[in-house]
Formats: C-alpha cells, sequence, structure tokens
C-alpha cells in the first residue's frame, strides 16, 4: 500500500516555501506512492474549499446543461495541495469554478483585480492576473511547478484589500 | 431539421459555420450557478471559465441555437431552462464570426455516447480561446435569461 510519509518530512526533502536553500520554492509531486497528509492552512475558510472541492467531483454529468463531466478527482487534489503550499493564514478567500472537460479554475477577486489559476491537469497551470495596471489583456503565465508567482500576486491582492480596507475605515 | 454537419472518422462534428445559422441569428449559452463567484460586495460574477471552450469532441463552446428552437415552436427562454438553469446569455452571430470564431450546428441525440440528455438544437462556437477572446466574448455577451444581482 506503500509507504507513510508525514508532512514534515514531504516538506524536508523538497524545497519549503521560506526556505533561504531552494529559493525556487518548486513544489514537485511526489513520484513515490506515499499516502500524504496535507496540513491544513490555519485559514477560515480551508474546509469550505474542501467542502467545494469534494463537492465537484461529485457533480453530475451535464451538470453545465451540456456534457460536462465532474471535476477530475486528480485535478481536485493538486488544487487543494496548491492552496495549502501558496495560501497564507491570512490570504484571500478563493473560489473554485469547475470547467468543460474535469478541469477546474482557483480564482481570487477584488474588485479591481481579479487572480486564475486554469488547472487543466496536475503540474499543467494557467494562471492569469489582470488589474488596472496590467490591461484588459492582463498577464498569463504557464505554470508546471514554480509557484512563486502565484504567492507573490495573492501576497499583493492582499495587501491591496486591506489599502482598500483601510481607506474605506 | 437543419442539414446534419459533417463528422470525422470518430464521430466528431468538423468545426464549421453551419449555412443555415446566419449572421443574424443569435445562440444562447445556459450558464450554471457553478459558474458564478461571490464578490465581498455581495454582487456575484461570472467566471470566465463559463466563455470557454471544451477538449471533448469538437472543443467548441456549447450553445443552443436560437432560430433552431423556434423553427420548432418551442419556446427558446422554456427550451434553455428545462431542466431548471439558473440563468444564460446570448451572442449574436455576426459579432462571433466576427472575432474569428465559427458558429455550427452539433445535435445531441438520444442515446448519445456521452450519456447526456438529448438536445437537437445544440450547436458549438469554434475558435481560440485565450484569456482575451475570453473577455471578449464576455463583453458580447447580453442576458437572455438574466440572474439577478448577477454581473455579467
Amino acid at each position: 500500500m506503500g509507504e507513510e510519509m508525514s508532512l514534515t518530512e514531504w516538506q524536508d526533502s523538497y524545497a519549503h516555501r521560506e526556505s533561504t536553500e531552494s529559493p525556487n520554492n518548486v513544489f514537485p509531486l511526489n513520484q513515490k506512492r506515499h499516502r500524504e497528509s496535507i496540513e491544513l492552512p490555519r485559514v477560515g475558510w480551508w474546509s469550505k474549499i474542501i467542502n467545494r472541492l469534494e463537492y465537484l467531483v461529485t457533480l453530475p454529468k451535464g451538470w453545465d446543461g451540456y456534457a460536462a463531466p465532474p471535476v477530475r478527482f486528480q485535478n481536485a487534489y493538486f488544487a487543494a495541495t496548491i492552496l495549502s503550499r501558496i495560501c497564507a493564514d491570512d490570504s484571500l478567500e478563493p473560489h473554485i469554478v469547475p470547467g468543460h472537460d474535469g478541469d477546474l479554475q482557483i480564482e481570487w477577486h477584488l474588485e479591481s483585480a481579479i487572480f486564475e489559476l486554469h488547472i487543466i491537469a496536475p503540474n499543467n497551470v494557467i494562471a492569469w492576473y489582470g488589474d488596472d495596471s496590467t490591461g484588459e489583456d492582463g498577464i498569463e503565465r504557464r505554470i508546471t511547478n514554480n509557484f512563486i508567482w502565484a504567492i507573490e500576486i495573492l501576497d499583493a491582492m492582499k495587501d491591496r484589500n486591506l489599502g482598500c480596507a483601510t481607506a474605506e475605515g | 431539421m437543419a442539414v446534419q454537419p459533417l463528422r470525422d472518422d470518430g464521430g466528431s462534428v468538423v468545426p464549421h459555420d453551419h449555412p443555415e445559422i446566419e449572421d443574424t441569428d443569435e445562440v444562447i449559452r445556459r450558464i450554471s450557478e457553478e459558474f458564478l463567484v461571490t464578490l465581498d460586495s455581495g454582487r456575484r460574477r461570472i467566471s470566465s471559465m463559463a466563455y470557454r471552450g471544451s477538449s471533448i469532441g469538437s472543443g467548441g463552446m456549447s450553445v443552443d441555437v436560437k432560430s433552431f428552437i423556434e423553427a420548432d415552436g418551442v419556446d427558446p427562454i422554456e427550451w434553455v431552462m428545462t431542466p431548471r438553469w439558473l440563468g444564460s446569455v446570448v451572442f449574436q452571430v455576426s459579432s462571433l464570426r466576427q472575432l474569428g470564431f465559427k458558429v455550427g450546428y452539433n445535435p445531441i441525440f438520444k442515446g448519445n455516447k456521452m450519456g447526456v440528455p438529448p438536445n437537437p438544437y445544440h450547436g458549438e462556437v469554434w475558435g481560440t480561446f485565450s484569456r482575451a477572446r475570453q473577455k471578449q466574448l464576455k463583453k458580447l455577451a447580453s442576458w437572455f435569461v438574466s440572474i439577478p444581482d448577477v454581473d455579467l
């Protein structure tokens, strides 16, 4: 059945988010047959997101009014793994939207900015960010396993949101 | 019944501009609640995922061809809300074709391999669904059956 590895052991063997030894913060999927436990981020919305992912993998065929299948489990699992790595305790709450082919998209929305991670398959992600400064086309990048840019964007959006809240308050 | 589209060896419709779907026609796209995201303000938006093609079958964006529905004496609003779908948007075919998309016919018959309900008015919009194109599609869309408090 495979060897069970704790999250700590997994993190020790790969680049960690705050590690100075591996500044690239690459998150390769473990190729061995391990059962991994994903450490839950200390964010209030985590269980809601997991519930949402569990729901999306059980959508009925044709849920979109046409022929879309449910979200593929490996995509949902990958999404949860990414979120557990790139979100800080005070990160904005993401939205999870299913696609037409078993894919899904993780989205963060502010009134004036949107960030999307379109998970086509594990390690096959298209990231897109748009706000007032990027123009209508926004910035798009293909990501396989280096999510540094995503972390930077989320931090910037969090600061932007706090700035708006402060201005209004 | 409209002219049946050409299919490849695998049975998938070959992307085309159907001659009976005129530029003056409209196509309807159903919007599932799963495509809606709620902002902190409480308002909701339609995700860009709603304006994307599929890699299944012919690889287009599914729509319902309004003129085909009407030609059969069926109420288009009733058709796209059965079974109950939250809302739908409509596109002018001419606008889609001007953007470089092809708008064609891909009926889904009873007993289809996909295991979904039959849809004799099913059409598809084929083309490149880059992020920029999705934004353009979003701008072209107008409500057919609107969803309260949802921004297009």
